[in-house]
């Protein structure tokens, strides 16, 4: 029976295989999105990092959550590249530092890893919360997870508000004007369309919460 | 490349299926000094791997860096006790790469610093200089970084000098068009606009203009010597070039500056007549290691 106040690696890896399976499943949409926007490859980079990590996590075993998520972030950085790679690795890797020798994460500590690579992310990437990046979902996502985790939820209120607040995220960014990243070019031409980097923030927590509730209805 | 000199060089080859161009002769007795960027014609960033310069070089696409993660197995395998440099232009896929890529090495215990070089005084007017891109001047530094490692220095001693070294670093590129007889200087390597335009003037004006430019900015102490190192850009002929390069000497000779000049085909980054101008302003220390030329497999600096 699952335990609703912490997570452990076992569910983590099918709530991540879950997310790469919205990642890749969304390729078609993300690609269409950042033609718009962008250069048109995010979507596909993404699933080229998102298939990988899934086939990683199928295939490896973990000692404690520092190893899963280190190996999840630099699997998704040696397969993407670029500026994505090196954003969504950080996403992973960020917060990581308090997870050693972790083999369950409170809602609490899930919150604080999310909140953690966000920040780690906004001092890399150099950017803020409306600018149009994957920083608009991911932010929301962090801060309603704490909200969240202080009041007292449990593991599956706290990924509920994390999924619902990164597509609020998502959403709103498409009235963003882009204020840093290859999508600064397109200025006005950009609003009304929503950042990629912050629609597949967007797909990832949903990815979490769909297979999480899954697990939670199945009693497992 | 590794036929032309298996005497000099050797590849890393990393997990993710690309490499990098390592010193042979490297033996860990000293920090690393490992530069990376994206690829351009001529010899900088590979060719610059050689004795008394980088010992490693990692290279990426076209005008695009380096992956993080062979970063960081080049620097993991070449740290060892005394750490490493990591060398590179202010550019954004770049810091966002190195600055990754020391993470990683930090999560497993290796020592490393970041050398991020901003030397594009084109942009002195809008942005301070911690906030340029880098340009031609990072082949100095790699000269510079290879003799402080060297000389027995600690990885963060070699990393203050360096840091100090880039802040007295300057640079400018200056185009000509040989039919309208225009001249551009500081037109970036993407073709963004230059910052003045000149017309209908000899080339000991444009030359002397470029140089005032950088002067300006960096503004020479009197212990310091000034080192210039000139670019020749495609379409401008090796003579060409080194008359520009005596007539940057009548200058600082007529200013009354101490200098050290070299010149050659170093990055090949744009199709037209012109060069870049980078001068360092070297400090005591930095001369020790300035002086000395490095004659390398196609370019002496």
């Amino acid at each position: 029976m699952m335990n609703k106040s912490i997570i452990t690696i076992e569910e983590m890896r099918q709530l991540l295989i879950s997310a790469s399976d919205q990642i890749i499943d969304g390729e078609p949409m993300l690609t269409k999105l950042d033609l718009q926007i962008g250069d048109g490859d995010h979507g596909i980079g993404m699933k080229a990092g998102f298939s990988a990590l899934k086939t990683m996590l199928k295939e490896t075993n973990f000692d404690d959550f520092y190893s899963f998520f280190r190996e999840s972030g630099i699997t998704l950085l040696r397969q993407m590249g670029g500026a994505s790679g090196v954003i969504f690795c950080t996403m992973f890797i960020g917060g990581i530092d308090i997870l050693k020798g972790k083999t369950e994460l409170t809602a609490s500590e899930l919150a604080e890893f999310f909140s953690a690579g966000c920040s780690e992310i906004r001092r890399r990437g150099k950017a803020k919360p409306g600018q149009k990046t994957m920083v608009d979902a991911l932010q929301p996502a962090a801060d309603a997870m704490t909200e969240a985790a202080a009041a007292g939820d449990g593991i599956c209120e706290v990924l509920r508000a994390g999924m619902d607040a990164s597509e609020a995220g998502a959403e709103a960014s498409a009235q963003m004007m882009p204020g840093i990243g290859r999508s600064r070019h397109f200025e006005s031409a950009a609003l009304n369309i929503p950042d990629p980097g912050a629609v597949s923030v967007s797909l990832i927590f949903k990815g979490i919460y769909i297979r999480y509730a899954e697990l939670m209805r199945s009693g497992m | 490349m590794l036929r032309l000199h298996p005497e000099m060089w050797k590849k890393f080859r990393g997990e993710c299926g690309s490499a990098a161009l390592m010193r042979r002769n490297f033996d860990f007795s000293a920090p690393a000094v490992i530069i990376s960027g994206g690829s351009a014609d001529g010899p900088f960033l590979h060719g610059f791997v050689w004795d008394g310069l980088a010992d490693a070089a990692i290279v990426g696409g076209p005008h695009s860096a380096p992956n993080a993660y062979l970063i960081y197995e080049t620097a993991k395998y070449m740290a060892g006790e005394h750490g490493a440099l990591l060398i590179y232009n202010n550019f954004m896929g770049d810091y966002l790469n190195n600055d990754l890529a020391q993470d990683l090495l930090r999560m497993d215990g290796i020592r490393t610093e970041q050398i991020i070089l901003t030397d594009d005084t084109a942009m002195a007017g809008k942005y301070p200089h911690s906030e340029r891109n880098g340009r031609i001047g990072m082949t100095m530094i790699t000269k510079l970084a290879s003799g402080l490692a060297q000389s027995g220095m600690s990885l963060e001693e070699c990393a203050a000098k360096l840091r100090y070294a880039n802040e007295r670093l300057g640079s400018l590129s200056m185009h000509v068009n040989l039919d309208t007889k225009e001249v551009f200087y500081g037109v970036g390597t993407s073709g963004e606009p230059g910052i003045r335009t000149e017309k209908n003037i000899d080339i000991q004006n444009a030359v002397e203009i470029a140089l005032e430019y950088v002067l300006n900015e960096l503004q020479p102490r009197e212990d310091e010597k000034l080192y210039l190192l000139i670019n020749r850009m495609e379409n401008i002929s090796h003579f060409d070039s080194c008359r520009m390069a005596g007539i940057a000497a009548d200058y600082f000779e007529r200013m009354g500056y101490p200098f050290a000049i070299s010149v050659g085909g170093y990055l090949f980054n744009q199709a037209v007549y012109g060069c870049d101008f980078s001068i360092l302003c070297a400090d005591a220390e930095m001369q020790k290691h300035m002086e000395k030329k490095i004659f390398a497999d196609s370019f002496v600096i």
